[in-house]
């Protein structure tokens, strides 16, 4: 009884996907050995955040500029970090949170307002799923244990990192004054969630 | 910089900070070329002190964040006989 097989190359096997350095990407930023600085056993989840620079925004954002009339302090503040939200949803009840897991890389010295394991809610739909926005939560879950998950199509919110490199909270601003960076109407503009005020 | 590497992308005209575990598989990826998962993590296995499979899981979980911050591009299966 005659035997067949697939004709297939050994590599589909295991090469699920491959992938390339980005051929525009200048090699002065991984040329240096990274591999010589990671701890032995404590390979953590690898991080790229998004540095935003608040001069391009103001110059580009019409928001922005008209708020040169009415200038809102930051106290020092000078980069926004973008980092991805994670969605609870229990039926039209949705919170969606900041982890620390995504900013522990960004962490000085100085620490971060998270915790290790800490959440912080920045948006809500309905009553919120029992979740509030501005708190932050100790691995936070649903009553069946339902955990947050990225959101999807992915969004994003930035966090506030202060002159020192310290992550202060997550930038809003619901008035003027406060140690925020945006006016409420430019941060819905941005396509923000609720804004509220960390500081 | 500092304990983080900085990284800017023409292709989405963004810079992003990066740990050293980023870095490390950008810099894998730059030795080779071109990698999957498996290489990338079998290369990291002495540096990192993990076992290939925990580092598989953790290097398959970055190539989303990578590509999208335009710092790697996916590139079609190659075919090779054995």
């Amino acid at each position: 009884m005659a035997r067949c097989d697939i004709d297939r190359s050994p590599a589909e096997f295991y090469r699920t996907k491959e992938y390339a350095v980005n051929e525009d990407m200048t090699n002065e930023t991984v040329n240096s050995n990274a591999r010589r600085r990671l701890v032995r056993g404590a390979f953590a989840a690898p991080a790229a955040l998004t540095l935003y620079s608040g001069s391009v925004a103001a110059a580009s954002v019409s928001c922005i500029a008209k708020q040169l009339t009415n200038p809102i302090t930051t106290n020092g503040d000078t980069t926004l970090v973008r980092v991805p939200l994670y969605r609870l949803a229990n039926g039209a009840n949705t919170a969606t949170f900041v982890r620390q897991a995504d900013i522990a890389s960004l962490m000085p010295p100085g620490g971060s307002y998270l915790a290790t394991g800490q959440a912080q809610c920045v948006g809500i739909t309905g009553t919120g799923a029992g979740f509030s926005v501005g708190t932050i939560y100790t691995s936070p879950a649903l009553p069946n244990g339902t955990m947050p998950a990225i959101t999807s199509p992915i969004q994003y919110v930035a966090v506030r990192v202060s002159a020192t490199g310290k992550i202060e909270g997550v930038i809003s601003v619901p008035s003027a004054g406060a140690n925020t960076a945006l006016h409420t109407s430019c941060w819905t503009s941005f396509g923000g969630l609720v804004p509220f005020n960390t500081a | 910089m500092g304990h983080l590497w900085a990284a800017f992308s023409p292709a989405t005209g963004e810079t992003v900070l990066l740990n050293d575990e980023s870095a490390s598989i950008l810099e894998v990826l730059e030795e080779k070329g071109v990698a999957d998962t498996a290489e990338i993590s079998a290369s990291l296995v002495v540096d990192s002190g993990l076992d290939v499979d925990a580092l598989a899981a953790i290097v398959e979980s970055a190539w989303p964040r990578l590509a999208e911050a335009g710092l790697v591009r996916e590139q079609p299966i190659r075919h090779a006989i054995a």
